[in-house]
């Protein structure tokens, strides 16, 4: 969805930042010196997510700049870090959980780089690799369009080994480097071009079927245009990662999920985009989950959607799941799937329980932060 | 500026508006009965007559008292009036003289083209007087100073700072328009003949004057609380019913509630017939308010042939729309499926009247010896003995839930199945039960039994480990 109107805290002192996105959104800002001009705002629409995609409030982040995935009881974690630089999403899906999780839904972008990146250096000093994403409150590239901080970003993770704190070790690797994951469903990555990333950025998309993505997945970008731009970023030497998630059950899903894991690998001879296994740092699967709240908003929101009718049971950590043997049967045939194009690639489960993972991958990394550290391990294999 | 809620409660909680009437005998043939605009009462509390037979004028007046008592549904009231009196007088409003109903007809009868006075309140206590053939009552006449009253469409009659009452009186007759469409829409049962004679002030007395008399005296039903609100919306917000509302309904409603009591009596006639039947409860009945006219009748039938809990009807309206959602058909198909309409249908006798839960209905059709069958065999069968033995509108109303819950859910349903039959193979006693994890989401499933003493625990350990060298076990387990 377009912006269509920009407020900005007074309190902000203009700078090369603001002005960027400014010039970029082409909107005269108007000046609020309280939140809740911009809340109310919101809230007088008839549709407040709608209102909320179309508003962007340029403020600050008055919490912490980096939190830790809450993950979810009872369910395998990846032990993710979140970048907290802005909110919400211009984007509309129809099962997005942001639509209920802020209240009320505004897109925020979060200035003040500079607090973003010592906080950054906080973590780079600690010897230890961090999986940090900035996709968990936002989509990651939806900011490209405006705003020159995840370019920055990329620049920063590259040059983390240069940090006084680090220990450089031969051929330019690292004992334990940090990565930046950017997750979008977007194609904005012009400005990801030229950029010399020593390979500390992986560049993710979520991807699904094109019959979900015409269904639920409201103004991103096709699923060719996707694979299109993870060609190319590969083409500019970035890791990628893929996450299938949500996965949606529907008759005849699992064929059409079984293309789009053809599409990422055949060559482009058999209409493939041919992405490379090695360029791959990850595939995450997850099925459609949702706390039971959204139900409402979906309905209300996308009345045709039928996504919030599959065979859903409360899960263990109360939100609502498919049905696990359904879950079971269509991971299996995704995993085998992917086994055959890329059997090395690291594939693993978002919020999923022991039985679904033995019955599943055939293992399950049981001890606590396992998952965590395999997924590093990937890092090491992959960005180094 | 006048605030007309507040001068209205202040008057009507001091009685100062009852000091406003004055007590009159009043011939009972005066009294337009035909005219319900103020009333609230559910029939089935105040008479079982409906508007269509209220006109009681035709009663033979030859009948003795005793033979009219006797078949008449006010009769303990009438009975009570001729023995001991009116011991609460009706409250009645003299009709504007020259008024003319819009889209009367010349053809009235004639009862009520001598009209001169409409009921406030005591609809039930005037049907009953005129049930036994009094000839007239005593009752309190709400006087009013038509100079001092807002005439309708006479904006120029308010203060020109006046902005409230002059919103008010504007929002009143426009309301009164959109009733007048939705009447013709029949929508809107009862009629308001002389709405359009009165000032909003007099008419906003009489709608508190006639919801409080009723509030007051017992508990309104639901249906009583959405016609109140419809009746106070024409001159006051959502707001300030909400915070009037301990005054006028004896308990507090908060805005959403009044909101919901609005939408609800917007809906279909058939639907507020399923909520006096008590056949349906509020919330489910609202989550029909979106549909169109065959699918609230598709609805209205089969509440109408079950009885179910408020959860069990929402439940039931949720899987009906989700079903028909997944499968790609209308609600109606869903509801005219073969299978329900063996359920509902009329030539299941009505008979039998037990007490069956869910559970019980549900294992009605998994309890079917040939476990080879398909849950879909076994529960026609169940359905088929039913029907022979005859099955009550509780039952009705299981089997139904039980069968949307298969189709909802196939696969969980399925599971189910499949443990229930694992669990009766496995043939544990009595006192020891087998619980699957919630759905199949958790790994752990609960054994449960009792003991008394240390000689039973033992005995019971031993069961438990003979439990466990059984095969089938290991395949529920699994
Ligand atoms: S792209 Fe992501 S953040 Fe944006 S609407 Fe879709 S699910 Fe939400």
């Amino acid at each position: 969805m377009k912006i269509e109107t920009l407020f900005m805290d007074s309190h902000i002192k203009p700078c090369e930042e603001t002005d960027y996105i400014i010039e970029k959104t082409g909107l005269k800002p108007e000046y609020v010196k309280d939140s809740k001009v911009v809340y109310d705002y919101v809230n007088a629409s008839d549709d407040p997510v709608s209102k909320g995609k179309q508003t962007l409030y340029i403020t600050e982040n008055h919490g912490a700049v980096i939190k830790q995935c809450p993950g979810t009881s009872h369910y395998t974690c990846c032990d993710y870090t979140i970048l907290h630089t802005g909110t919400f999403c211009t984007m509309d899906c129809s099962y997005c959980i942001l639509q209920a999780y802020f209240h009320p839904p505004v897109l925020q972008y979060f200035t003040g780089q500079e607090k973003i990146f010592s906080a950054l250096d906080g973590l780079f000093a600690q010897n230890k690799t961090f999986r940090v994403g900035t996709g968990e409150f936002t989509d990651s590239l939806i900011w490209e369009k405006i705003s020159n901080l995840p370019a920055k970003l990329v620049k920063k993770f590259a040059e983390q080994q240069s940090s006084k704190f680090r220990m450089p070790v031969q051929s330019g690797s690292m004992i334990n480097p940090s990565v930046l994951e950017l997750k979008t469903k977007t194609v904005n990555i012009d400005s990801l071009k030229d950029i010399d990333h020593n390979r500390k950025t992986v560049i993710a998309w979520s991807l699904n079927t094109p019959s979900i993505i015409k269904s639920e997945e409201k103004n991103t970008a096709s699923l060719g245009a996707r694979l299109k731009a993870a060609k190319k970023c590969e083409q500019w030497g970035y890791r990628l990662a893929f996450h299938f998630d949500p996965l949606v059950i529907y008759d005849g899903c699992e064929s059409d999920y079984k293309e789009v894991i053809r599409s990422i690998f055949a060559d482009a001879s058999s209409g493939g985009f041919g992405i490379l296994p090695e360029s791959i740092v990850w595939i995450s699967l997850g099925t459609f989950r949702f706390m039971p709240p959204l139900k409402q908003i979906i309905e209300k929101r996308f009345s045709h959607s039928k996504i919030a009718y599959g065979e859903f049971i409360t899960g263990l950590d109360n939100k609502m799941r498919y049905f696990k043997p359904l879950r079971i049967a269509l991971y299996q045939e995704i995993v085998s799937s992917i086994r055959q194009y890329a059997p090395d690639l690291l594939v693993y489960f978002c919020m999923e329980d022991r039985e679904v993972w033995e019955k599943s991958l055939g293992f399950f990394p049981e001890k606590e932060g396992e998952l965590g550290q395999m997924l590093d391990k990937s890092v090491l294999k992959r960005c180094c | 500026m006048v605030n007309i809620q507040t001068v209205m409660l202040k008057e009507i909680i001091s009685g100062e508006i009852r000091q406003k009437t004055n007590i009159k005998r009043v011939s009972l043939d005066e009294i337009d009965l035909s005219d319900e605009t103020f009333k609230i009462s559910s029939d089935n509390i105040s008479c079982h007559n409906t508007s269509s037979n209220n006109n009681l004028n035709s009663v033979n007046t030859s009948f003795s008292h005793d033979a009219i008592l006797a078949d008449n549904p006010l009769s303990s009231l009438a009975s009570s009036i001729n023995s001991i009196g009116l011991i609460n007088l009706p409250v009645l409003i003299k009709i504007n003289s020259n008024f003319h109903h819009k889209g009367q007809s010349s053809s009235c009868n004639k009862a009520q083209n001598r009209s001169t006075f409409q009921i406030i309140c005591g609809f039930r206590r005037v049907q009953a007087m005129k049930s036994i053939c009094m000839a007239d009552t005593l009752a309190m006449v709400l006087e009013y100073d038509k100079s001092h009253a807002v005439l309708e469409h006479d904006e120029s009659r308010i203060e020109p700072d006046d902005k409230y009452l002059r919103s008010i009186n504007s929002n009143v007759w426009s309301k009164d328009k959109h009733i007048a469409s939705n009447d013709s829409d029949n929508r809107v049962r009862r009629t308001d003949n002389h709405v359009d004679s009165m000032d909003v002030e007099t008419y906003a007395c009489c709608a508190i004057l006639a919801i409080t008399d009723n509030a007051f005296q017992r508990p309104l039903t639901v249906m009583e609380q959405a016609r109140s609100v419809l009746l106070l919306k024409r001159f006051l917000c959502v707001e300030d019913i909400a915070s009037a509302s301990y005054a006028i309904f004896n308990s507090s409603m908060n805005q959403s509630v009044v909101n919901m009591l609005g939408d609800l009596a917007q809906m279909d006639e058939s639907v507020h017939e399923l909520i006096e039947q008590e056949r349906i409860a509020m919330g489910p009945a609202l989550k029909l308010k979106s549909f169109n006219t065959d699918e609230i009748n598709a609805f209205v039938t089969l509440f109408s042939k079950i009885r179910t809990g408020l959860n069990k009807q929402k439940e039931i309206i949720t899987h009906i729309i989700e079903i028909a959602a997944r499968e790609d058909i209308s609600i109606c198909d869903v509801i005219k499926s073969d299978d329900i309409r063996e359920i509902i249908g009329d030539d299941i006798d009505d008979n039998k009247n037990d007490n069956t839960n869910w559970q019980d209905a549900v294992q009605d059709y998994k309890a079917v010896d040939d476990t080879s069958k398909s849950a879909d065999e076994k529960r026609k069968k169940s359905i088929n003995e039913n029907s022979k033995k005859g099955i009550d509108e509780n039952r009705k109303g299981n089997l139904v839930r039980a069968l949307l819950f298969q189709r909802r859910y196939p696969n969980l349903a399925k599971a189910k199945d499949n443990f229930a039959i694992n669990l009766r193979n496995l043939k544990l006693k009595n006192d020891v039960r087998l619980d699957p994890p919630v759905d199949f989401e958790g790994r752990d499933y609960t054994f449960t039994f009792k003991v008394s003493s240390v000689e039973e625990m033992a005995k019971k350990v031993e069961l438990l480990s003979e439990i466990g060298k059984n095969p089938l076990l290991a395949q529920i387990l699994s």
